[in-house]
């Protein structure tokens, strides 16, 4: 085996890792700010997917155009989502746990029956490859690793540094004290509910030319972004980005040399994790 | 307390009255299956009552499944020594992973039972020779007969169930009425004011789990030995989280609550047939409308009636 | 503990009571004569392509036989009405729906399912009430000499695979060597087996054969590792459709330029839309084109039926389950007896069926110890620009 196989190795990692900070860091903004698992995330990726494959595939519109538009479409459904079915719950654990599965088999029934079964596909904006020294890339990924790249930035920047990020990050401290320094409770979960379903919509779209799309990318979507938030800490950016890029470099060379015994190495390594450093990689207990 | 016994056991009454009225399989399927749930389900909200929320109690009617399953095919023991062993194996289990992880709290700790109940499911279906891989483990046979009663009909599986059930339930409540309930319960309330009077709470908080881990077992076994048949695909996280929201949906506050929540969330899709296509929509629908309504679960509703109804 | 009252629990247990008898009546039959049958496949979730595509192709034989008046016995017609029940892919619900079917509608004869775990789950209820059960999947315990109820009405890839090996060795013997992908499920571990079998019976070496979890899009790092044994073709008969697809695109990507080939039927439009047009050039399949070659009359009528009733387009997949219905109703007519216990020894006696395929028998005494599995031709086709090329047709022999 050449050195091209384990840089080929390497960027496979690198790839699905970034594949998995896209899901993760949404779901791990909820619960950090607004201590809900919520499993409907899932079904939001595979809405984004779906809205990218409506506009740029039906209606024929520029792919980035889409991906934009797939964004503001998740969020607004986002805010609408938390106003009707989060919110009347927001601090009873058990009702929103429910609430949070009913609305994932919900939305993922809801998308069956309205878009079939059939696997749909869209068409990349970049395609092509680029070889190098028996290495492979093509571009629709590098184009994907960017623009995760990019979407994390902005993200880590909002959040250290805007005025809302650094209330975000106060409630997800302490929301009493939060609150009693005049910080609006609701409106930052609004915000926090926006953006993550934003990034979901955009994980759906980057990844949608380079897969498939159909309505079971949900539940799938969703377990991934359990392990890699529980790796990484819940609650934290930094985290997600780091669990995500673990759990795909774990698979990518788990996959390449241990073959489907993989599967189980994923979950012995949450346990490990959960039972001497429960708080994760980077989370805060 | 005597009001209390009559309620439990009128309703006990109707179900084992039942069958002198109609004895249709398909409904005594439906009943035997919610039967199933239930006992599990109990075991889980004995573990919910310590505060800690398992995701991962599949896993555990798995191993007293396939421990029942192999100790009367491969092992030569009759069913009814295999059935309180595989509950027996899945308390050990529970007891050797719960040392380690019952002093995590919170959705750490129910994401660990996930973990696990995976790893079980992957070990399951990565061990073929032993324990039939993907495919499962067919033709287990049924429960010996059992003085003269041979299990050829539904009828006796019924009874059995029902029997399996009166016994849960009755440990769950004594359990619940008892001084362990109460330690219990203000383990739930908070740990650390429990701990400052002096109570050990991992010794209290394993004693739960196992004992969920038990019936978890025990349902398992029951299923096994009814199907005749049993595959890894029968213990996904799906059946754990089924367990947790038969429980959240009927009520933990009483042990009457994952009763309701069983029959209800089973009979709706059966129901719900007639629906075809819109059948999941709607089950998601009537669960989201539940809890919107009844936070508390269905055992609230008579309280909240009463409480509307005094203004 | 909060008190309740006892009449709590007695609405409880009458509410309880009512909501049972909602439960799904048995059907009843109109004063004309009706033959009730079942029908368990996956309709929503992960099956659903093949369950669905299963309801069309007897859906429209259905229609056919109904517009004739009904089967007939004797001098009474019967028409045929079907209650499909989804199993969702999961043995459990498989179950209930077979409960529901057996007791409380009473088919005698069910068609179903795509998941070796549903049959498997099912089987203990059809087999001892002796209903007659019309099966699929892959997996090989499903037809066993104690379950001589169950028929298998579809071919296996250890069936597809006798056939198209040779094939493959005669039209392109320069391939020598050969790498299998399956997913880790029960089909994949089933095929994977009958690939591995067949494969070194024809004279292929295996070089690489590797499970990948179920759900994976990303198959780079298999692939890096299998593009390392350099094989001359690759084979991933297991993978469900939208996967092939993907390991198709990213095995070119990657920069492989051997044959891609799989034992099951695809969607070429779907296929190439998600691959590119260009990397699924060539790639072989089971898929048979009825507009192209070796088509015989059956066939050509079945796509006139079929786009009569759903229009376009054509889905390609459905055609393989016409005989469920198509077999079933000529052993009913043959028998004269809507016993299933008498229609069972008609289907065993019987030498040879007409199918839209043409001529089919039932086979498998040596291989599964029991005479079930019905072999049908199978198909090869190649993917050239896009479109399906019709290679071949052959029958194959089970040892």
């Amino acid at each position: 085996m050449s050195a091209a196989f384990f840089i080929q190795v390497f960027i496979n990692g690198l790839m699905l890792g970034m594949t998995y900070v896209l899901i993760a860091s949404g779901f791990s903004l909820i619960y950090g700010i607004m201590r809900l698992l919520n499993f409907a995330h899932g079904e939001f990726y595979m809405l984004g997917a779906f809205a990218t494959y409506l506009l740029a595939e039906r209606l024929g519109l520029n792919y980035f155009t889409s991906l934009a538009l797939s964004m503001i479409i998740m969020a607004i459904l986002g805010v609408l989502v938390y106003r009707l079915f989060f919110r009347p719950f927001r601090d009873q654990h058990d009702p929103s746990l429910v609430i949070a599965l009913g609305l994932a088999m919900l939305i993922g029934g809801l998308a069956l029956l309205i878009f079939g079964e059939k696997d749909c596909s869209v068409s990349p904006a970049f395609p092509g490859i680029i070889q190098f020294g028996g290495v492979t890339l093509s571009l629709e990924r590098i184009a994907v690793i960017v623009m995760a790249i990019i979407l994390m930035v902005a993200l880590s920047l909002y959040i250290k540094y805007a005025k809302m990020g650094q209330a975000m990050r106060a409630v997800a401290q302490d929301r009493e004290a939060a609150a009693l320094q005049g910080i609006g409770v609701d409106a930052t979960f609004t915000l926090c509910m926006a953006i993550s379903s934003a990034l979901a919509g955009a994980a759906g779209a980057l990844l949608a030319p380079l897969f498939f799309v159909n309505p079971f990318l949900g539940m799938h979507a969703v377990l991934k972004a359990l392990v890699v938030v529980v790796i990484g800490g819940l609650g934290s950016i930094p985290g997600a980005i780091a669990g995500g890029l673990l759990l795909g470099f774990v698979e990518s060379i788990g996959n390449t040399f241990l073959g489907d015994v993989t599967e189980i190495l994923g979950f012995v390594l949450i346990m490990l994790v959960l039972l001497f450093r429960p708080q994760g990689l980077f989370g805060h207990g | 307390m005597v009001k209390k016994k009559l309620s439990s056991w009128s309703f006990f009454l109707i179900i084992f009255v039942f069958p002198f009225l109609s004895q249709d399989p398909y409904v005594l399927n439906i009943l035997i299956t919610t039967g199933i749930w239930t006992v599990a389900a109990w075991g889980v909200r004995l573990i919910m009552s310590t505060g800690q929320l398992t995701l991962g109690h599949a896993a555990y009617m798995a191993i007293g499944a396939y421990s029942s399953a192999l100790l009367v095919m491969k092992g030569g023991l009759s069913f009814w020594i295999a059935f309180p062993l595989a509950g027996i194996i899945s308390a050990i289990v529970a007891l050797l992973i719960g040392y380690p992880t019952l002093r995590i709290k919170g959705v750490y700790f129910s994401i660990i039972t996930f973990a696990f109940a995976e790893i079980i499911r992957l070990i399951i279906i990565h061990w073929p020779s032993l324990l039939g891989g993907y495919g499962g483990l067919a033709k287990i046979p049924a429960p010996d007969p059992f003085l003269t009663i041979r299990f050829t009909s539904r009828l006796p599986y019924y009874y059995l169930l029902l029997a399996l059930a009166i016994v849960t339930y009755v440990v769950m409540v004594r359990i619940d009425q008892s001084r362990l309930g109460k330690i219990f319960s203000s383990i739930h309330e908070s740990d650390t004011l429990a701990e400052s009077i002096g109570i050990n709470i991992m010794k209290y908080k394993i004693i739960a789990f196992c004992i969920g881990c038990f019936f978890a077992g025990l349902s398992g076994s029951f299923y096994a030995h009814y199907f005749n048949f049993t595959s890894p695909e029968f213990f996904t996280i799906w059946q754990s989280i089924y367990c947790l929201i038969f429980v959240l949906v009927g009520g933990g506050g009483s042990v009457f609550g994952p009763l309701l929540g069983s029959f209800f969330l089973t009979l709706i899709p059966e129901i719900l047939r007639v629906a075809k296509e819109y059948e999941p929509i709607i089950y998601a629908v009537i669960l989201i409308l539940i809890m919107f309504l009844l936070p508390g679960g269905l055992i609230s509703l008579p309280m909240r009636l009463r409480g509307k109804k005094s203004f | 503990m909060k008190p309740k009252s006892w009449k709590y629990s007695g609405v409880v247990g009458g509410i309880i009571l009512c909501l049972i008898i909602c439960l799904p009546a048995p059907s009843f039959s109109a004063p004309e004569k009706i033959l009730k049958m079942g029908a368990i496949f996956p309709l929503s979730g992960r099956g659903a392509t093949w369950g669905l595509a299963a309801q069309k192709a007897i859906t429209v034989k259905q229609k056919e036989v109904n517009a004739r008046g009904g089967l007939k016995i004797g001098n009474e017609k019967y028409k045929v009405e079907i209650i499909w029940e989804d199993d969702k892919y999961n043995a459990a619900a498989g179950r209930m729906a077979a409960e529901k079917l057996v007791n409380r509608d009473q088919v005698k004869f069910i068609h179903g399912s795509q998941s070796s775990a549903v049959i498997l789950a099912v089987q203990p209820i059809t087999e001892p009430q002796k209903i007659l059960f019309l099966v699929n999947s892959y997996a090989k315990e499903v037809l066993a000499p104690d379950k001589p109820y169950s028929f298998r009405m579809v071919l296996t890839s250890n069936e597809i695979l006798q056939g198209m090996y040779p094939w493959l060795k005669k039209t392109y013997p320069q391939l020598k060597t050969v790498a299998f992908i399956e997913p880790n499920d029960a089909s994949g571990w089933s095929i994977e087996k009958d690939c591995k079998r067949i494969a070194e019976q024809n004279g292929y070496q295996v070089v690489f054969s590797q499970f990948y979890e179920r759900g994976t899009s990303d198959f780079y790092p298999l692939l890096n590792k299998l593009l390392v044994h350099k094989p001359d073709f690759i084979d991933f008969t297991g993978a469900p459709p939208g996967d092939q697809a993907l390991i198709v695109k990213q095995v070119r990507e990657l920069g492989y330029k051997g044959k891609t080939f799989a034992g099951t039927t695809i969607d070429p439009v779907q296929f190439c839309k998600i691959a590119g047009v260009q990397n699924a050039e060539g790639h072989i399949s089971n898929t048979h084109d009825l507009l192209g070659a070796y088509t015989t009359e059956g066939q050509r009528k079945y796509y006139d039926d079929y786009v009569a009733i759903y229009g376009q387009p054509f889905d390609p997949v459905t055609p393989k389950y016409h005989v469920y219905l198509d077999i079933l109703v000529q052993a009913i007519e043959k028998s004269g007896s809507l016993d299933p216990t008498v229609v069972k020894d008609t289907m065993e006696k019987v030498d040879t069926w007409n199918t839209i395929f043409g001529p089919a028998k039932f086979a498998g005494q040596a291989y599964y110890g029991i005479k079930r599995q019905i072999i049908t031709p199978v198909y090869v086709s190649e993917l050239i620009g896009g479109k399906l090329v019709n290679r071949g047709t052959m029958m194959p022999t089970l040892p």
